[in-house]
């Protein structure tokens, strides 16, 4: 590749005192691609990015951002990407306008037009101070702020977390232009649903450590699915255990509790043989990815 | 205004620093309006010779009957500086912190700025508010003075100003040093007013006793040699600079190795 990875890690590790914030980090985030940082709170997602943007020092390890060396060049890190914080906090005194200027003001210029759009597509209103806005509101302007000056990279923590859904699905088509254009999305959450919609790859992140990489198909594919079924009758369990794709089996009288990993077909097909009163499939969460990757899914063996 | 740091600095502090000029303002007015009861005062010499030693001491009492005396003993030596000191130690212990604390400091420190940069401009953003007070005094006294019958060299009166200035910006760099270095304000502006405290009374009890570390604490080089009366003495006014630039320099260096709060 000629391009330089837009992030690259090496055993990148960070330690508060002794406790372990991030442990050995080898990550590659390629040019123009969305990368889901995906990990329950506390996982090392954000000391990830705080160490790339030189926020924060590693205890040891390296980090290239765009083929820079955040330790020894930040400013030019920050020139080429954009952030929204996880924990976002703007100038409360100040009014988006305000906050845009000064921001655009040490990036060295602004396209009042593509801002205008943007704020039209958001639905932002930049003539409000800080401190009256709602959350989802300044969350609005924070992403404002990471795109403005089209970044080669941006790099965001937990960005559509408290948008309302219309917004989130704009911010979704934000990313898409962007990484049209080449642009890279390196992208953090905690809830799968949010990476799962636009991301490409998807890292694991667990106590500090990578669990995997994948892309999103293989990781979809390997997630674990609750069902619910509740049939007219009782119906036998031993027909569906041994489905496969089928991972634990509860039963409680008419009513059939199931893990499934992967393809739902043999399980539906199985069910039609039988009158089934009503189905209920619950998305997996984060959680049940990492027993599914740990081959562990508490209440069955492990695989 | 918003286009620089110093300029958002001072944009966020503009409400502030309007009061604390008006305060001062305020403040030199009614010590000029009292100024001259005070002097035409009958047997003012033998009311002062009742004080206590100590307090003629410190606080410079020789000569009411001059304006440069009696703004010395009634302003100088304490009034004004514990104006610079608040302003300065409150400014300086929040420059960096208070971004921190209120989880800013993200978007301030990922635009593209160095960190010694943010520092740089907030002292600067500092050093013009202590002037604009030192400004403000100076002007109240050079005006004011006269309708008063209070007569004060403007050359002295502008190296006295600045004696102060500087005094409040040693103390509010140091405040910075150590919001810099911990990320916290109220350990910045405590620790640093303690200090400024400790050094106020090791002046003075230097002063009384004439202990050799009277010129140690900085205070001797702002208000105790009297650079109202006397001028301003450029080697008394360069160790403040001095200490001022260390402690600024020490508020870069402490900043520039930090992990940021989140």
């Amino acid at each position: 590749m000629s391009e330089p990875a837009a992030i690259r890690t090496e055993n990148l590790t960070k330690f508060y005192g002794k406790n372990r914030g991030l442990l050995d980090l080898n990550l590659e985030v390629r040019p123009g691609e969305v990368f889901g940082f995906l990990g329950p709170n506390g996982a090392g997602k954000t000391t990830t990015i705080r160490l790339l943007l030189d926020l924060i020092r590693p205890t040891r390890g390296e980090a290239r951002v765009l083929g820079i060396n955040p330790r020894t060049s930040p400013e030019e890190v920050h020139r080429r990407t954009g952030y929204l914080p996880g924990e976002l906090a703007l100038y409360e005194q100040l009014t988006g306008k305000e906050v845009l200027t000064f921001c655009a003001s040490m990036r060295g210029g602004i396209d009042w037009a593509y801002v205008r759009q943007l704020c039209e597509r958001l639905d932002i209103d930049l003539s409000r101070h800080m401190s009256e806005l709602s959350r989802g509101n300044k969350q609005k302007i924070g992403v404002l702020l990471a795109f403005f000056h089209r970044p080669e990279l941006l790099i965001l923590d937990e960005p559509t977390s408290s948008l309302d859904p219309l917004v989130q699905q704009e911010v979704h088509h934000l990313f898409r232009e962007a990484t049209e254009e080449g642009r890279t999305i390196f992208l953090s959450s905690h809830v799968l649903s949010e990476v799962e919609r636009v991301a490409d790859r998807v890292g694991i992140i667990r106590d500090g450590t990578l669990v995997a990489v994948e892309s999103m198909k293989t990781l979809k594919d390997r997630a674990l699915r609750r069902v619910e079924v509740t049939f007219a009758q009782a119906v036998p369990t031993d027909s569906f255990a041994g489905l496969p794709g089928v991972r634990s089996v509860q039963d409680n009288g008419t009513v059939l509790r199931l893990a499934v990993e992967g393809s739902m077909d043999a399980l539906v097909k199985a069910l039609g043989r039988h009158e089934v009163e009503s189905l209920t499939s619950h998305e997996a969460d984060l959680e049940e990815i990492f027993l599914s990757y740990y081959g562990v899914t508490g209440d069955e063996d492990a695989t | 205004m918003l286009r620089s740091l110093f300029g958002k600095t001072l944009h966020e502090r503009g409400k502030s620093l309007f009061w604390w000029c008006l305060g001062v303002g305020l403040t030199v007015i009614m010590f000029i309006a009292v100024y001259p009861s005070v002097a035409h005062m009958p047997n003012i010499d033998k009311f002062l010779e009742a004080y206590p030693e100590a307090m003629r001491k410190i606080f410079g009492i020789q000569d009411f009957g001059s304006g440069p005396g009696y703004l010395n003993s009634e302003m100088m030596s304490m009034v004004a500086p514990i104006i610079f000191l608040v302003f300065a130690i409150g400014f300086g212990g929040g420059a960096t912190s208070t971004e921190e604390e209120r989880k800013t400091i993200d978007l301030l420190a990922t635009l593209p700025i160095s960190r010694v940069r943010i520092v740089v401009e907030k002292a600067l953003a500092m050093l013009a508010g202590a002037l604009m007070i030192g400004i403000v005094m100076f002007a109240c006294v050079w005006l004011g003075g006269p309708l008063a019958g209070l007569h004060v060299s403007t050359a002295n009166l502008a190296g006295a100003m600045l004696s102060q200035v500087l005094l409040g910006l040693a103390f509010g760099y140091l405040a910075m040093a150590l919001g810099c270095l911990t990320g916290k304000r109220a350990f910045g502006v405590g620790a640093a007013s303690g200090v400024a405290v400790a050094c106020f009374v090791l002046y003075s009890l230097g002063t009384l006793t004439d202990a050799f570390y009277r010129k140690s604490t900085l205070f001797y080089q702002a208000v105790g040699y009297q650079p109202l009366s006397h001028g301003l003495d450029l080697s008394q006014a360069a160790i403040l600079a001095g200490f001022a630039a260390l402690a600024f320099v020490a508020a870069v260096v402490a900043f520039k190795r930090r992990d940021l709060a989140t």
